[in-house]
């Protein structure tokens, strides 16, 4: 993806390719999209959406091509957590790197916020161990979340991001006001609350924190009846798996084989992954032993 | 949900975080901002990306709540073999229709309606591939585009089963020798693997060995430019199992090859990988007795 990214040429390119004639993408104003094209006007949301359906273009695709169609927040939480079985991928510096280039001079709390995490998430994997926030930012991030009414997904990515290097009761509190904010009314976001779930799940249980099956277990049943796949799905059975009322050694057992499995299909990194998690999490998970 | 309006969210957006209206006035007037958030005026499409850093608002978002709406995407979907709606079909050729503007070119409206009205009398006669002079006009349209777009994307993968696996295959190369691997988002390269596996799997069905292993060759190679994705990882692993306990029926092989699939069933909802193995005893690739 180019960083200067010009929508007009874009738009341009995009219609000579497919031969589209200027008239056939904007009968009214076919002169306005040429002067646009060419970075001579702007234009207004409505007649882009027009030019848009005319030729076939939709928001997904500017946001494959345009760096202006992609905050620069989203960008980064989409790329750590696709590459987050990966600690030792390249792109996920790449991902801190681009962020901080995109919000370099900015004024905003958001942004402040963000750099503290992004700092003590530097700090962590460099030491590899926990690292929390300073209190203050903690609490920072906590009343960002609080006052918000109607979660955006920079509030999901934000608690994300944050999750591991909030202390407990922090993260609980938090993570509380998700299940609050998460509502059938607005199902687009599940995947984001999903997200959030699995990771702060996957922290209590390796911080053997007394509540998180009564906290998490929950909502993870009710994200499993949705029926998620690929990563989702090979979390939620891990997690499944891990809170079983069982023995210690019927868990190692079935996490054993669970881990066979992704050998199998050549998982190398959440095979890994998965293993770590499992020393962490299995010895003595409160509340779930036979 | 009551459907919310841009300026709406902006200014609550804006109230909870605390923001100024100078925070997120970017290259406009405060005065502009402020009739903006009032819905007096519309601003220029550029507005919205300048919520992005001080609201952390980002287009998706805007989706997610209908205030862009991406309309008929749903229409799309049930064109696939799978999904296929007449009624949906026939709504969404009247709506392309209804954008053409006589006598102007426009070769996306023109291909994607071509293909729809075929797909209605393929579906209507029973018919198995598409007329030549439509994969011909398809064929024409796709050789000049270096990336496809999503509707691009979604018209192709559905065509590939209306046309002769060769075609297909050809296409899917194509498509694969254009794309710049380096310069390209990890979603359009897991987009063309979904491309692979189509062709590999249709491939199976027609014992298509050659084309399945090329398919598979292929796969491989662009997974390993792409982080780890469980789905395809799997749907590589599984086809590049068939492909062997075909070309060599030994066993071990058709051992690899179920244990493969049993294992899928961490990747796959229940019920999707229960009606996955019941289609490959379906297709005679396995029995049964192997899944007890």
């Amino acid at each position: 993806m180019a960083e200067q990214f010009n929508l007009g040429r874009f738009m341009k390119s995009y219609r000579e390719q497919r031969h589209i004639s200027l008239r056939a993408a904007s009968p009214d104003a076919a002169s306005t999209l040429s002067r646009f094209e060419n970075g001579k006007t702007r234009i207004s949301g409505d007649r882009l959406r027009s030019v848009m359906q005319r030729e076939g273009v939709r928001y997904w695709d500017l946001q494959q091509h345009a760096i202006e169609y992609l905050s620069p927040f989203k960008q980064l939480i989409d790329r750590l957590y696709i590459t987050r079985f990966d600690q030792q991928s390249g792109a996920a510096p790449e991902a801190v790197r681009l962020y901080k280039a995109r919000t370099h001079g900015a004024s905003s709390e958001l942004v402040d916020v963000v750099a503290a995490i992004l700092s003590t998430r530097q700090e962590a994997l460099q030491t590899d161990q926990e690292q929390l926030l300073m209190p203050a930012e903690q609490e920072r991030i906590q009343n960002i979340l609080f006052r918000a009414r109607d979660w955006i997904i920079f509030d999901y990515g934000l608690l994300w991001l944050a999750a591991p290097h909030l202390d407990s009761p922090t993260l609980k509190r938090s993570f509380k006001r998700a299940v609050i904010q998460q509502s059938d009314a607005m199902p687009a976001y599940n995947d984001y609350f999903v997200r959030v779930l699995q990771r702060v799940f996957l922290i209590l249980l390796s911080r053997r924190d007394e509540e998180a099956v009564e906290l998490c277990g929950p909502q993870l049943k009710k994200a499993a009846l949705n029926g998620y796949d690929g990563e989702d799905s090979l979390t939620i059975q891990f997690l499944d798996l891990v809170i079983q009322p069982s023995s210690v050694a019927d868990k190692r057992q079935n996490v054993s084989q669970f881990l066979d499995k992704l050998k199998l299909l050549e998982l190398d990194h959440m095979r890994a992954y998965f293993a770590d998690l499992a020393t962490k999490v299995i010895r003595d998970v409160p509340g779930t032993e036979a | 949900m009551a459907t919310q309006t841009l300026n709406a969210l902006v200014k609550h957006l804006r109230h909870d975080r605390g923001v100024t209206l100078e925070d997120i006035r970017g290259d406009w007037s405060v005065a502009s901002m402020s009739r903006f958030e009032h819905g007096d005026i519309e601003l220029a499409d550029s507005v919205i990306a300048q919520m992005a850093i001080p609201l952390g608002l980002d287009y998706e978002d805007l989706i997610y709540r209908l205030i862009l709406s991406e309309d008929n995407l749903e229409d799309w979907r049930y064109l696939a073999s799978e999904d296929w709606n007449e009624e949906n079909a026939v709504h969404l050729l009247t709506q392309l229709n209804a954008l053409k503007v006589p006598g102007m070119r426009n070769d996306f409206l023109a291909v994607a309606t071509a293909v729809i009205k075929e797909l209605l009398s393929i579906h209507d006669e029973g018919r198995q591939n598409m007329a030549p002079e439509v994969v011909a006009q398809l064929d024409q349209y796709l050789a000049n585009i270096t990336e496809f777009s999503r509707l691009e994307g979604m018209l192709f993968s559905l065509s590939l089963e209306y046309v002769p696996l060769a075609t297909g295959w050809q296409w899917v190369a194509r498509q694969i020798k254009m794309m710049d691997k380096l310069a390209v988002e990890p979603q359009v390269i897991r987009r063309v693997i979904s491309f692979c596996a189509a062709i590999g799997e249709r491939a199976a069905i027609e014992r298509q060995l050659d084309i399945m292993g090329k398919a598979t060759a292929e796969m491989r190679c662009l997974t390993q430019t792409i982080p780890e994705n469980a789905m395809q990882r799997y749907n590589l692993v599984s086809l590049e199992a068939l492909h062997k306990d075909f070309a060599d029926p030994s066993p071990a092989n058709h051992a690899h090859l179920i244990a493969v699939m049993k294992a899928g069933a961490l990747i796959f909802a229940p019920e999707v990988h229960q009606s996955i193995v019941q289609y490959t005893i379906a297709q005679g690739w396995a029995t049964a007795e192997d899944f007890q």
